[in-house]
């Protein structure tokens, strides 16, 4: 199949026209995958929409594919908001315990900084926000990433949860709205509201939040071929190697360290957008933001860019899809939405324990095996012919 | 050769111990004769303290046979087979800083009295310990570190020492009384020793297995390598 | 007094720099609050302190001994609490009883969870520290789901103790329960009691000589595993009696798991991870400059919270001047 394409292109006289087909060739041949998942998703609103029948665009009373394009979009976030503790934790080994402070801070920052300065746009609150989390990140990178691992760790998880109690504090109950939190409703900006009221913006936000997911995916895996990106993986590996040989891996840990508190709080404006009470609430800076990501990156497998992916998308489908069921065990029946989170726990006790690749490494693995495998069997099958040809 | 293995009071066949993926023991072979001296020669980073850890069980081998006083101990855990009647004496006289002189005594104690039975012995041999007795392990000098670090494997009984470069570090005058020490210990225990200083591995030991890159590539006499100045030279380079 | 004699000169700097800071508090609270104002906040400190120092040890002693960050620690003392309130609400024995059953079923049940968390989970991964961290980090938010699956999200009452306890004495022109003494009375104790643990037995030596090479310990013939499994399940039953002992006056609530596991890693960071009597008296100046602090924003600001952010800076403070902590293993 390959080789017809390439032989194919090969015939095209114009050398310009031949390079563009070819890297056109090499794009699809190469990421056929991503490309086709990419569409599904895409087209996931119409596909629930033909199955359940029902319509894609919100009308009271809302059909099954309103209610997944909600589901699936918050999927997509907590799987960037994975990705983006992933490229810590997997690809930097920064065990960072306060992920969800920068999460949680963009959105307080854009809706606090909206409800605050009268007629700002929501674009510059967004960008204030984003401009937020890089300084959270450096001077939380900069106070202790000098220091040893488990100093790091513990002072991430207390940093990120001081501004949760801060969050909470009665004491600036003007401007946070203490633990009821703050009402954002009239602050979305009408684009970007998903909520079902009629008009078709929320397949509209679908596909916002959609392209953002690509985005974060393909920026993850652009920055870890860069020469940065490959520093970094080779700091993790040995960081007192990558020093010797020269690196400031300090400054290299720091600028994955801003990388990954941006897209966290991207994440977390756009998962603001798409809650249905319409309200920032100091849940969204508790530890839930840290654990969650944690859990999906260690399940999905720690330093693949699909593990994340799969197990936060799989996961939170499947606790979507099961969350009315009830389980009968004999007499006994739960309900399924209270047992989820025990469920998770155990899952993930029993990945560490058994698969620490997770299951896309173990996956990996597996196949790359695989591969050795046949291919010396296929070294064995060639060494053996030419005694009959001679 | 098959009366030796029945004589050793320690047999290590052909290990291979890793160290992470790093293959670190690549076929040690070391027989120690009850009541001896032996000491392991080799460069640095040949794989002699390797040896040493194989051996009491902190880095066991992947391959190959220990046998001690008749019994394969690969593969048990450390403090089994230190339970079994070997004393080990770490590189760099590693003793418990925080806790006193007196407590690194104790604390090698594998049953009840082993101090109080020992106490006239080793504080003949190292007197200076008796007046430390009741001072900070880390406020001792180097000199005193070392000598608790050894006494403290005096304490239980013990049928082999393995004792790790006890000169390292220490003035000229410690050395002699170090050296004093151990061949007054060696009356009653075996000792397999590494060291790095070729005048006092000479001046103490009865046999030497030479490590070269973790393969044991040469053993006998000491009175033999001592007038072998092309065996000397080709692995350990002095002359 | 030998102890004293024989600190190295680090660490008798960090008792004299521990010692004026201390001193600096009380003068500041003195000088601002008036002496009443500043004994209650000086005692409300203390009682902090020692709640938070059972908590504390066991994640120092934890990290000194087997190397794992355990922070499961604030979930153990969520579920002593719950479990001690649901024996002593459940029992009906008369308050003296049933908080003396509640005590001893909080304590058990920390230790078993913490047996089962050491042997099951952590002994395995012994080999993979990083997985150890976040095994016990993901441990402590499913044990924190489940008490609040089980016992509701809503925060419990405090209970009543026996009238002995809950007899009230004047301090500083304040009346306060006795119970408050009796927790710090308790604290101290076991401060103290793990001190003669560690400093006067046999098993405390080897923890002790553990904590700076448990390679060497197990080379002289010692079964190390089996002491860190005492350790962890030490560790796990004082973070429950710690939890169980706030309930009387606090009642129990689900943020209580982590607000104690923040101020102990503050306290572990502070007196220097794996230093039991950094962890100590570590606690004490985590719980007075809490308690200074809140005293100080409430009367200055009328904003409590900022009380939260003071112990937070206390600790980058020492991280930045010295990141092994006061008391720290020397060659770190």
């Amino acid at each position: 199949m390959q080789r017809t394409v390439y032989t194919t292109i090969n015939k095209i006289e114009n050398p310009a026209l031949r390079n563009v087909a070819e890297g056109l060739a090499r794009l699809v041949l190469e990421n056929w995958l991503y490309i086709l998942v990419f569409l599904l998703l895409w087209r996931f609103p119409y596909i629930v929409a033909s199955l359940s029948d029902t319509e894609v665009t919100p009308r009271r009373p809302t059909g099954d594919s309103v209610f997944w394009q909600s589901v699936m979009a918050q999927s997509l976030l907590i799987a960037s908001l994975s990705m983006s503790y992933n490229l810590l934790f997997g690809f930097s080994g920064i065990i960072s315990f306060g992920h969800a402070l920068f999460f949680g801070a963009g959105g307080y920052v854009t809706f606090v900084v909206m409800s605050q300065v009268d007629g700002i746009s929501f674009y510059v609150a967004v960008i204030a926000a984003v401009l937020a989390s890089i300084l959270l990140s450096l001077v939380a990178g900069v106070v202790t990433l000098r220091l040893r691992g488990v100093y790091f760790t513990m002072f991430t998880l207390a940093f990120a949860e001081m501004f949760f109690v801060l969050a909470k504090s009665g004491t600036f109950r003007n401007i946070t709205g203490a633990e009821d939190g703050l009402l954002i409703r009239d602050l979305i900006p009408e684009a970007l509201n998903p909520t079902p009221t009629g008009d078709g913006s929320r397949l509209v936000m679908y596909r916002y939040t959609l392209i953002f997911f690509v985005i974060v995916f393909l920026a993850i895996r652009r920055y870890l071929n860069s020469p940065v990106g490959r520093v970094m993986l080779a700091i993790r590996e040995n960081e007192e190697r990558a020093r010797t040989i020269g690196y400031n891996t300090f400054r290299y840990k720091l600028i994955t360290m801003v990388f990954a508190g941006v897209i966290a709080c991207l994440t977390g404006i756009l998962l603001v957008l798409w809650s249905t009470d319409k309200r920032i609430k100091p849940d969204l800076l508790s530890l839930n933001y840290t654990v969650q990501p944690l859990l999906y990156t260690l399940i999905g497998g720690v330093g693949t860019l699909a593990g994340p992916v799969i197990s936060s998308l799989g996961l939170e489908l499947g606790e979507a899809y099961l969350r009315d069921e009830t389980l009968r065990i004999g007499s006994a029946t739960y309900e399924i939405a209270d047992l989820w989170d025990l469920f998770l726990g155990v899952l993930f006790v029993v990945v560490v324990m058994v698969l620490p690749n997770g299951i896309v490494g173990t996956w990996n693995r597996w196949w790359a095996e695989r591969k050795v495998k046949r291919l010396e069997a296929s070294m064995q099958m060639q060494q053996k012919p030419p005694d009959s040809a001679s | 050769m098959s009366a030796a293995i029945t004589t050793a009071m320690l047999e290590v066949q052909n290990i291979h111990t890793f160290i992470g993926q790093f293959h670190i023991l690549e076929g040690v072979t070391v027989a120690v004769p009850p009541g001896s001296i032996t000491v392991l020669l080799g460069r640095n980073g040949a794989g002699k303290t390797t040896t040493l850890r194989s051996i009491i069980g902190l880095t066991p081998p992947r391959e190959g046979q220990i046998v001690f006083r008749g019994q394969a101990i690969q593969g048990r855990p450390a403090h089994k087979i230190a339970q079994m009647g070997i004393g080990y004496v770490p590189e760099n006289r590693i003793i418990f800083r925080d806790l006193t002189v007196a407590q690194n005594l104790q604390i090698a104690e594998r049953k009840k009295g082993d101090l109080e039975r020992k106490a006239d012995f080793i504080f003949n041999l190292f007197p200076d310990l008796k007046r430390l007795y009741s001072l900070r392990g880390g406020n001792l000098s180097g000199g005193q570190q070392q000598m608790l670090a050894i006494a403290r494997a005096l304490v239980p009984d013990n049928h082999l020492l393995l004792i790790d470069e006890p000169s390292e570090g220490l003035a000229p005058v410690l050395i002699e009384q170090m050296m004093d020490a151990i061949r007054q210990l060696s009356a009653s225990t075996t000792v397999l020793l590494v060291e790095q200083n070729f005048q006092v591995a000479s001046q103490l030991a009865e046999r030497y297995v030479i490590i070269e890159e973790g393969v044991s590539v040469h053993s006998g006499l000491m009175a033999d390598l001592v007038n072998d100045t092309e065996l000397i030279k080709t692995y350990l380079g002095v002359a | 007094m030998n102890y004293f004699k024989q600190l190295s000169p680090e660490h008798r700097r960090s008792w004299g720099l521990v010692a004026a800071y201390l001193g600096l508090l009380i003068v500041i609270s003195l000088a601002d609050f008036g002496l009443n104002t500043a004994g209650q906040t000086v005692f409300r400190g203390l009682l902090l302190g020692m709640l938070v120092f059972l908590v504390a040890s066991g994640l120092s002693l934890i990290f000194g001994l087997l190397d794992v960050l355990n922070f499961a620690q604030g979930a153990f003392l969520l579920v002593g609490a719950y479990v001690g309130y649901q024996v002593y609400e459940g029992i009906g024995l008369g308050a003296g009883l049933s908080l003396l059953a509640a005590f001893i079923t909080a304590v058990v049940v920390g230790g078993i969870l913490g047996t089962l968390v050491e042997a099951g989970l952590i002994r395995p991964l012994y080999k993979r520290p990083i997985f150890q961290i976040v095994l016990t980090f993901g441990l402590a938010a499913i044990l924190m789901d489940l008490v609040e699956r089980y016992y509701g999200p809503d925060p419990k009452q405090p209970i009543k103790p026996p009238a002995f306890l809950d007899e009230k004495f004047t301090l500083f022109a304040q009346s306060l329960s006795v119970y408050r003494l009796f927790i710090i009375f308790l604290g101290l104790a076991m401060m103290i009691g793990v001190f003669i643990l560690l400093h006067r037995t046999r098993i405390g030596i080897i923890i002790r000589a553990g904590v700076q090479d448990s390679e060497m310990v197990q080379a002289l013939g010692i079964n190390v595993r089996l002491v860190f499994t005492l350790v962890f399940v030490l560790g796990s039953a004082l973070a429950a009696l710690g939890g169980i002992a706030i309930v009387p006056y606090q009642g129990a609530t689900l943020e209580m798991g982590n607000q104690f596991l923040i101020l102990a890693i503050v306290v572990v960071v502070i007196g220097g991870m794996g230093s039991y009597e950094g962890t100590a008296i570590a606690s004490v100046v985590v719980g007075l400059t809490r308690a200074v602090a809140e005293q100080l924003s409430l009367t200055h600001f009328n904003a409590p919270v900022l009380a939260e952010t003071s112990i937070l800076l206390l600790m980058i403070l020492v991280l930045l001047v010295q990141p092994s902590g006061l008391f720290g293993r020397e060659e770190a």
